[in-house]
Order: structure tokens, then sequence, then C-alpha cells
């Protein structure tokens, strides 16, 4: 009985529910939220933007309660590394040897005391005295450059005979006589390798007593070292974060300003005025652009304002071309159209409706402005054209560096490592903010 | 596409007569005066040098004495290096740079297209993930990091490479490498983009429904097309291998047309200045119209422009 | 002439994004005779280009058939290596695009294109390969082939690009050729001729042809039998007049009504409300279900079986003899409405 019921009401009409036929799964969202949405899940974007956010608040926050000032020289306590193997001559007294063989007292954990009294200085035999609270300090240097004075006549010798005698030199008898060993000829490059490795560079006797290495710390006075005039590399470095961020915002800024008044009136107008505008705009890029900024610098005097002055005469025409682009592709679409059609104003639909759709390409445009200004600075500093002594930027803090970078490469390491960090960190977020906001153009 | 070609030569004309007009103008803005009488103590040459090129005359036509000799090849003589003419020093150092630059060019175009045509074959897979990674570091890690960071790193620590100069062929691998990385690491991203691109047309599809080889299809069908906006990157490519030879060689220590530059900038040497700066120029004009010719070959629609 | 040149049997595909199986056809079943001119009617989303895709194997990542079989000329082309398959695609099997000007390769000439496809699957040298082209060229209507020969394809209009296309798969003289949705892209007057080539190429080279297209319309004019699909499956199959003068299935029924129609009566357009089933999750029961003016429950609950009127067959349970009568449907419903 109840089965015939069933069967007979599958035959009967489907009562359908109001919103069966016209489901619209996901919720709307505006084109900024659905943008905003898509930013948040790049995880590297997200990454970036904390990245920069820092770098940004540490160079406005950090130099006011820094210690140290950038420009504050200390010529006594010039390019000592951030990492010190330190000498300890009694319970009290640490010192540590430059790579130029001046004394410095420190603490126990690092901390720079001052640079020791020298007492007597013999350049021809290779040794200095100092005075520590009382104790002489002898920094002999004389077993390496001796050995590589040797070396050096070993090598001459080498091209016309290709047997090396141990007895023919001091060092290399010195040498196997303390190891207890017994040779008699050994190669070329064995030579070379015990003058560079198993020489020491130096020999720090406390009072006719030889002081052993005591360990590594960290330079507690200059956490990143101190550069050849003895300033903190660190507030320098972040000096430099200043300067750099400085340059790569309001130079982009600026080129943003320019080109879209240049580009959207170029666009908006067309025609005739276009056509011109346009035409000087190919001119001036087909001009390389880096040697007339290159230019500029040498003109203007040297400093933060001229760089920015140089690179927004000359960068403005890229954003010029994509803000014209856009206008131009968005001047042609209906809702301008329709816009019109209401009598809407010009000024209002310059505004209202072509800006805010146009805003996508710009602000990834912007966004990637900065980095290429900072490296062009950088590039400038570097080139010595940039910022004026004492002044640090990253580039010029480079440029410094240069001349050392076999002894001191910290110099260079910091500076660098930062300079790249930021412009990775603008980069990674200006790719994440283009695919978040035309996800047709990622693949 | 004659009419076309020879528009562009109009073109690349008058952007060199404009580098020119603005380049000396701006030399002439220059404070300071390089002739002054401690500076060129014997007389007789500071007259034959003013008469030569006029530099007691109004500006105008200095700037016509200027262009006549130039036109005639005569780029005037260097004031800091006694005697020897602009045209001498440039031609001294040019062929280092370029040889270091046509060696950089082929590295970027061969490694790097290759490298992006590998990667968009295996999207997402171990090698493309590794590769897009250093293209993002060559990219990003501005040159001169990167020149002082390897020669730390393979002269200081390893010793495998000379640490100055290019008397030991070793001394190559680090200017070309390091010129080439931004441009490689490009080309190698838009490569990728562009042939992932290209595979979404409609055209493959159609080419893949024709039966012929999936080698023919990306290799015929794909390539072609994908390279043109590869060779419209040639241009700045170039433009950037000129303006990293100032830095590379400065750090590296080649005596090219690069380091040329920056030491006349830095020794404020006018005629050196003008005349590299215009060497420049000119020859990336020259570059960039050759490219444009040669683009117009490439693609067919091109000529209705 | 009613040798079976393709069969298709249950095929089944999906694809497989990273959102979940996307179920595209669900269990097609046709086929298509040596010389007969087929249509494949359907809205975007029924599977209509899907199939054919399959049969050409031609269905990119990540599209991938999971069941069935495709027989051609009795081989099932499934279990055919890649370079077996390159061997049919251009040869024996050709396929037409909608959009001729992105179809073609904008940077080779309509002449290269059409010498391609004949070199890859003829031993010929290249003059005789161009001999050919122009003489395709020629067939399919296009004024001075010889130097339309070395044209770009952006040197074309769009009906003449739509032509070329033809030209190229028709330059090896396949058994059979797809056109999908080939004149969607094209002006009403260029639609016509191009819907005439194609017929007039079906007969003249007895080739067999499937129109792929969303417009019943065009369907009338160039085909014989005609296949109605919805929701990755085949709602209805039969001859174009049985088609048109009775319908079986609701769906076609709601196709026909929605034509706009040049008749002294002035009658509503009545389009068929709702949107298409969401093929990651499809209904269990008929996909027409919620848009269908005679839905009953069983309809809701369970896939319905193909029922044949003579040479025409349906999937609807209207057909079935349980089902109530549509007069005794209305009343039920309560309400006038007009039925087919």
């Amino acid at each position: 009985m109840s089965d015939t019921a069933k069967i007979d009401r599958r035959w009967e009409p489907l009562v359908k529910e109001a919103f069966d036929s016209e489901i619209i799964e996901r919720p709307s969202l505006t084109y900024w939220q659905d943008s905003w949405r898509r930013l948040k899940r790049n995880k590297s974007a997200i990454a970036s933007l904390i990245v920069i956010a820092f770098i940004v608040l540490s160079a406005i926050l950090i130099p006011f309660f820094w210690g140290y000032s950038y420009e504050e020289q200390e010529l006594t306590l010039s390019n000592i590394p951030p990492k010190l193997e330190i000498y300890q001559l009694d319970n009290e007294n640490y010192v540590y040897i430059t790579s130029e063989y001046k004394v410095i007292e420190v603490t126990k954990d690092g901390k720079l005391i001052k640079l020791a009294d020298l007492v007597n200085d013999d350049k021809l035999g290779k040794k200095c005295y100092y005075d520590v609270n009382g104790n002489t300090v002898l920094i002999d240097y004389s077993p390496y450059f001796n050995a590589k004075s040797e070396f050096i006549k070993l090598e001459r010798a080498y091209k016309k005979n290709p047997i090396i005698k141990v007895s023919d030199y001091k060092y290399l008898t010195d040498y196997y006589a303390s190891q207890g060993a017994s040779v008699e000829t050994i190669t070329l490059e064995e030579a070379r390798h015990i003058m560079e490795k198993r020489i020491d560079r130096f020999q720090v006797k406390l009072n006719d007593q030889l002081a052993k290495p005591f360990r590594k710390v960290s330079n507690k006075t200059f956490i990143w070292g101190s550069d050849s005039l003895g300033r903190d590399m660190f507030i320098r470095v972040v000096y430099g974060a200043r300067v750099s961020l400085i340059v790569g915002f309001v130079a982009a800024i600026i080129n943003f300003v320019i080109g879209v008044f240049y580009g959207g009136i170029s666009g908006y107008l067309g025609g005739r005025v276009d056509n011109i505008m346009m035409r000087f705009v190919d001119i001036i890029s087909s001009i390389p652009m880096m040697l007339y900024v290159i230019l500029l610098m040498v003109i203007l005097k040297p400093g933060l304002q001229s760089i920015i002055i140089a690179m927004s005469v000359t960068y403005w025409v890229g954003m010029a071309r994509i803000v014209r682009g856009q206008v131009l592709s968005m001047r042609e679409q209906e809702f301008i159209l329709a816009a019109r059609t209401i009598g809407a104003s010009t000024q209002r639909i310059l505004f209202k409706h072509l800006l805010p759709n146009a805003m996508g390409p710009i602000m990834v445009s912007l966004t990637m402005q900065i980095p290429s200004a900072m490296f062009t600075e950088a590039f400038l500093s570097f080139t010595g054209l940039g910022v004026a002594a004492p002044k640090a930027s990253w580039g010029s803090l480079c440029n410094d560096a240069l001349q050392t970078l076999t002894v001191y490469p910290y110099q260079m390491f910091y500076p660098a490592l930062a300079m790249s960090i930021t412009i990775l960190a603008f980069n990674i977020f200006s790719d994440g903010l283009r695919d978040a906001l035309d996800p047709r153009l990622r693949k | 596409m004659g009419k076309y070609i020879i528009k562009r030569i109009l073109s690349a004309m008058l952007t060199i007569w404009f580098i020119i007009t603005i380049t000396f103008f701006l030399m002439k803005v220059i404070p300071g005066d390089p002739f002054s009488a401690d500076k060129m103590p014997n007389a007789e040459i500071r007259e034959a040098i003013f008469a030569k090129y006029g530099l007691d005359k109004p500006l105008y036509i200095q700037y016509f004495k200027y262009l006549s000799n130039f036109i005639r090849g005569d780029y005037g003589v260097s004031y800091m290096k006694q005697g020897l003419t602009v045209e001498r020093i440039i031609s001294d150092g040019f062929p280092y740079s370029l040889m270091i630059g046509s060696y950089a060019s082929a590295l970027i175009i061969i490694v790097g297209i290759s490298m992006g045509i590998v990667c968009a074959l295996r999207q997402n897979k171990l090698i493309d993930r590794f590769v897009m990674i250093l293209a993002t570091l060559g990219a990003t890690i501005p040159s001169f990091v990167l020149a002082t960071g390897f020669l730390y790193l393979f002269s200081s620590v390893l010793g495998w490479v000379p640490s100055f100069g290019i008397e030991n062929p070793r001394g190559y691998i680090g200017p070309v490498l390091v010129i080439g990385a931004f441009s490689m690491s490009f080309i190698t991203r838009l490569t990728r983009t562009s042939i992932l691109d290209v595979m979404q047309q409609d055209y493959i599809r159609t080419a893949r429904s024709k039966g012929i080889s999936e080698f023919k299809v990306i290799g015929k069908h794909a390539l072609r097309n994908a390279l043109l906006p590869i060779v419209t990157y040639i241009g700045p490519m170039i433009a950037s291998i000129v303006t990293g030879s100032f830095v590379i060689e400065k750090v590296f220590g080649i005596p090219g047309i690069g380091s040329l530059f920056t030491t006349s900038i830095l020794n404020r040497d006018y005629t050196l200045i003008m005349g590299t700066t215009v060497f420049f120029a000119v020859f990336l004009v020259i570059t960039i119209l050759v490219v444009d010719i040669l683009y117009v070959f490439i693609d067919p629609r091109i000529k209705y422009e | 002439m009613s040798d079976i040149l393709l069969e298709v049997n249950n095929l089944e595909t999906s694809f497989f994004t990273h959102i979940g199986e996307v179920k595209a056809i669900r269990n097609v079943s046709f086929n298509v005779k040596s010389g007969e001119s087929l249509g494949v009617v359907g809205e975007s989303g029924s599977g209509k280009s899907v199939t054919f895709l399959s049969v050409m194997r031609l269905l990119q990542h990540p599209g991938k058939v999971i069941g069935g079989e495709i027989l051609f000329n009795g081989e099932d082309l499934l279990k055919k290596t890649t370079k077996e398959m390159r061997r049919i695609r251009g040869d024996k099997i050709s396929m037409i695009f909608q959009d001729p000007m992105t179809s073609l390769n904008p940077v080779y000439t309509i002449g290269n294109q059409i010498v391609e496809i004949i070199q890859e699957h003829n031993n010929v040298s290249k003059k005789e390969a161009k001999d050919r082209a122009i003489k395709m060229l020629d067939m399919v209507g296009i004024p001075s082939p010889e130097s339309r020969f070395s044209n770009y394809p952006h040197e074309f209009s769009g009906g003449m690009r739509q032509r070329a296309m033809i030209a190229i798969a028709l330059s090896c003289y396949p058994e059979l050729l797809i056109a999908d949705e080939p004149t969607t892209a094209l002006d009403v007057t260029i639609q016509a001729q191009i819907l005439s080539l194609i017929k007039e190429l079906n007969k003249k080279l007895n080739m067999s042809t499937v129109l792929i297209t969303h417009d019943l319309g065009i369907v009338a004019k160039v085909c014989t039998r005609v296949i109605v699909m919805y929701g990755g499956l085949i709602m209805e199959e039969g001859s174009v007049k049985d088609i048109f003068y009775n319908p079986l299935h609701p769906y076609t029924m709601g196709l026909l009504k929605s034509i706009p129609r040049l008749s002294s009566n002035k009658t509503r357009l009545v389009p068929i409300p709702g949107t298409p089933p969401d093929l990651l999750k499809p209904p269990k029961g008929c996909p027409f279900y919620n848009r269908c003016n005679f839905a009953m429950n069983i309809c809701k609950e369970e896939m319905p079986l193909y029922y044949q009127r003579g040479l025409q067959k349906a999937m609807c349970w209207l057909l079935d003899e349980d089902a109530p009568r549509v007069e005794e449907y209305e009343r039920q419903k309560g309400g006038v409405r007009s039925g087919a």
C-alpha cells in the first residue's frame, strides 16, 4: 500500500525552492576588497611588506636613541671588525690586535676601551711595543713578514729550478723544526701553504710570555664594526637607510606626479596635442638616461637634493607613458561614455571615473619605481657622485669599503646586505601587488 | 617597409643631434674654467686651443664649431691628459669594453632564453622555482654588490680568479657574469612569461590539431611569437650593459671606456666627458635602431603601423 | 552511407582543478555516420566543445578523459599512442575553431600554414604542396588564391580568415571535420556564406561534419541530425525534422521557444529561466530539473533513462510509461500554462 503511494509521489510535480534556479555562489566584493584579499593570501608579498615596514621604522626611529651619530669619528678606533679575537694579558687586561698591528684595550666581553699607548715602533725589526696599564706588550710581526719575503725569493728561484730545498729558507726550516719533522724538499704549493696558513701573522708577548688568543667576542662598542674613520658602521647603515628610502620615495612620488599630469593630460586630450607630447617623450626616452643623470650630477653640487632633481628630470617618462596608455584605453570604455551622457563634467570624469580605474597599473608602477630609484642613487653614490661625506648612503658606504674589501669585508657586507634586502622586498611586494590587482596578468 | 626604416633612421639622427646639443650646453653650464692660466700654463697652446674651438667667441659660434668638428670626426683634445685626443683615448679603451659587452650579450641571450624556455615548459617544477629564485636575486641585487661579492668570494677566498685586470684570461669571468646578471635574469623571466602567454593562445591549439609534433609546435609556432617582446628588450639591455660597465670596470680594474667615463667625470675632464657621453649615446641609439629594424623582419604585422 | 565513422560510448571527461573535479562530460554516447552532417547544440558549459576536444585528444591540463571509448573506424582513439594520434589529427579528423583571428598564427603566411599540414601528412615536394594549397584556397572560395597564398592572417577579412582555416583543415581531405562554433565570431551575412561552404564541402568531399553551436537556427540550415547537450549529458537526439517539429525534451522545447522569429504573430520571447548546473557538484538527477516547467520529484532524485521514439530519443522521465500525461500534470500543478 505504502509502496504504490510512494511511486505515485515520484511523478508529482516538483516544488522548486525559490532559490534553486539562480543561486549565486559567492558574495560579491568590490574590486579593491577583492584585490586586498588576494594580496593577503600572497605570503611572500606580505612578508616583504613587513620587512619594508620594519626597515622604514628602523630608519626613522633608531637614530633617535642610538648612542652614536653617523658622523662622530674616533680615529683611534678605526677599522675594528664586529667580531674580535681577543688576547688575555692577565686577569683584568684584554687586548685586540688590529690588522695594522695596533693594540686596542678591550674588556672581557668585547667593549673597546682605548688605543693603547705606543711605546716603541720598530719598523725595521717588524715589532712594536705598547704599554697597557703598566704591562709591556710586544707585537712581533716579523716571522710572517720574513716568511713572506722569503717566499717571494723562493717563487723566483722556483722558475729556474723547480726543486725547493727546505734548508735554503729559514721560515721553512723553522717551521719543520717546530713540527719535529725532517723534510728535505717540498712543492711550491706546500711552501705557499705554509707561508699563508701555518705562520702566525703576529705574536703577542706580554712581558716576554707568549699570549695565546683568548676567545672570539662580538664587538660591543661598534656592533657592526667601525669604518676607516672610526665611525660606527651600524648607525651609518641605518642612516644610509634613511637616505636611500627618502630618495626612493621622493623620486618615485615626484616622477609619479609629473608623469600622471603629463600622461593624463596627453591621453585625455588626445589628437595632435597627444602626438606632440608623446613625440617629446619618445625623444627623451631614446636618450640613455643614466648618462644624463650622471652629467647632471656633475653640474649640480653633490647632495641629496641634486640626486632627487636629477632623477626627477629624467625618469618621469616611464610613468607618463603608462598613465597615458591607461587614460587612452579608459577613455574609450563605455562607462566614460555613460558618465558623459548623464552630463558629468570633464574634471569629474577624470577624477571620479578615469583615475580610480587606472590606479591599478599606476600603483604597481609606483612601487616598482622606488627600488629603481634606490638602485640609481646607490649607483651614483658608488661612482662618487652621490651624497657628500660625511653623509652616508648605502651606495657611498659600499664605495668607501671598496678599497679595503679584502681586509675589512664587513664594511661592504652590511650596507650591501641592507640594500639587497630592501630592494628585494620592494620588488617582491610590487610583484605581489600586480598579481593582486590584475590576476589575469599572472601565470 | 622601406618607408618605416627611413622614418626610423631619421628619427635616430634627430635624437643624436638632440644628444649632442644637450650635452654641449650642459658642459658649458658647468661652473669653473678649465682653461685658466694655472691649469694650462703654456700660453701658445692655450691660444691655439682657444682659436680652434672658438672658446673666446659667443656660445652659438662655439656650438656650430663643435658640430662641424664633430661631423668631421674631431672631438677635441682631452683637457687633463695633455696632448691626447679624445678620439684616441676612446679608441684605446673601447675594445676592452666591447669584448666584455659582447661576451655578456651572448651569455644573456643564449643562457637567458634557454633557461626561460626550460622554466616555461617545466612550470612550477623544481627547476622552475630554482631558476626563478636565482633570477629574482640577479635582478634585485645591485651590480656593484654582485661585483664585489664575486671578487671577494672567488678571488680573495677561493683564489680562482685574479683580483684585478684582464691579462689573465680568467679575469673575464667576473665582469662578464656580473654585467650580464641583471639582464640575464630579466630575459629569463621575460622569456618564461612570454612563452607561457603564447602557449595559451588559440593558434597553438590549431597547430596541435594539425597533428604536428609538440617540438614543432613549440619551436616553430610558439617561439617566434614569444620572441617578440624579448627583441624589444634588447635595446634597454645594451643600455644596461653600458651603464653596468662604469661600475664593473672600476671594481675589476678594466681599462675600458666605462671606467674612462667615470674617471673623466671625477677629474672634470670636460672634453673627455663630452666625447664619451656622446659616444655612448650614439652607440645606444644606433643599436636600438638596428633592433627596431630587426623587429620588422620578425613580426610582419609591424609594416602596417 | 550508413557506415558509422565515429562511435563514442560512455565518454567521461573531467577537469581536475585546484578547487576540485569538474565533471564536464558525464556519460555521453553518440555516433557520426560516414558522410552525414551532425549538429551538436548546447549552452556554454554544456560540454559540447569538450566532447570533441576529447575525441581529438587535444585536452590540456587539467582536463582528462576518465572513461569510455572513442571508436574511429573501429579503433579506440583513447588507446592510441601520441604518435599515432598525431597521424590522425589533421589527416583523418580535422577541427576548426571559433575565432579565426586568434586561431591563426600571426607571424606566418596562410600559405605556409597550409603547406605545413600538407607536408606533415604527405610526402610531397614543397612545390607540390604549394599547388595543393592554392587549389584548396580556391575550393573554399578565396579569390586570387595564388597571391593570397603569401598573405598574412591580418591581411584577410573575418570571413576570409575562416575560409582559410577551413582550407587548412581540409587540405589533407579528412574523413571527419569538426567545426566548433565556426560562425559565432562572424557577421550574420558572412555566417550564411560559411555555413553554405561547409554544407557544400560536406557533400562534395563526402566528408562527415560535426557542427557545434549554441544556435539552433544554424543547425536547421546545415545538418541532418542533431544532438542536444546539457550539463555534460545528451538530452535529446534525432533528425533535424524530428527535433524541430516534435521535440521530446523540455530543454529542446525551451530552446525552440527562445529563438526569435520573423513572423506576423506577436509572441513573447520566452527565455529559459535559471542557470546551468555547477559541474563541480553535479545534481544526482536530471541536470535540467531546476529549470524545467515539467519537473517531477523523480527528476530531482534519479537520472532519467533514454526513451526511444522511432529514430529519436531523449533522456526524460516524461517519456516513461508511468509518467502522467501533460494535462494531468497541469491540473496537479494548478494553473494554465502553455505546453509544448
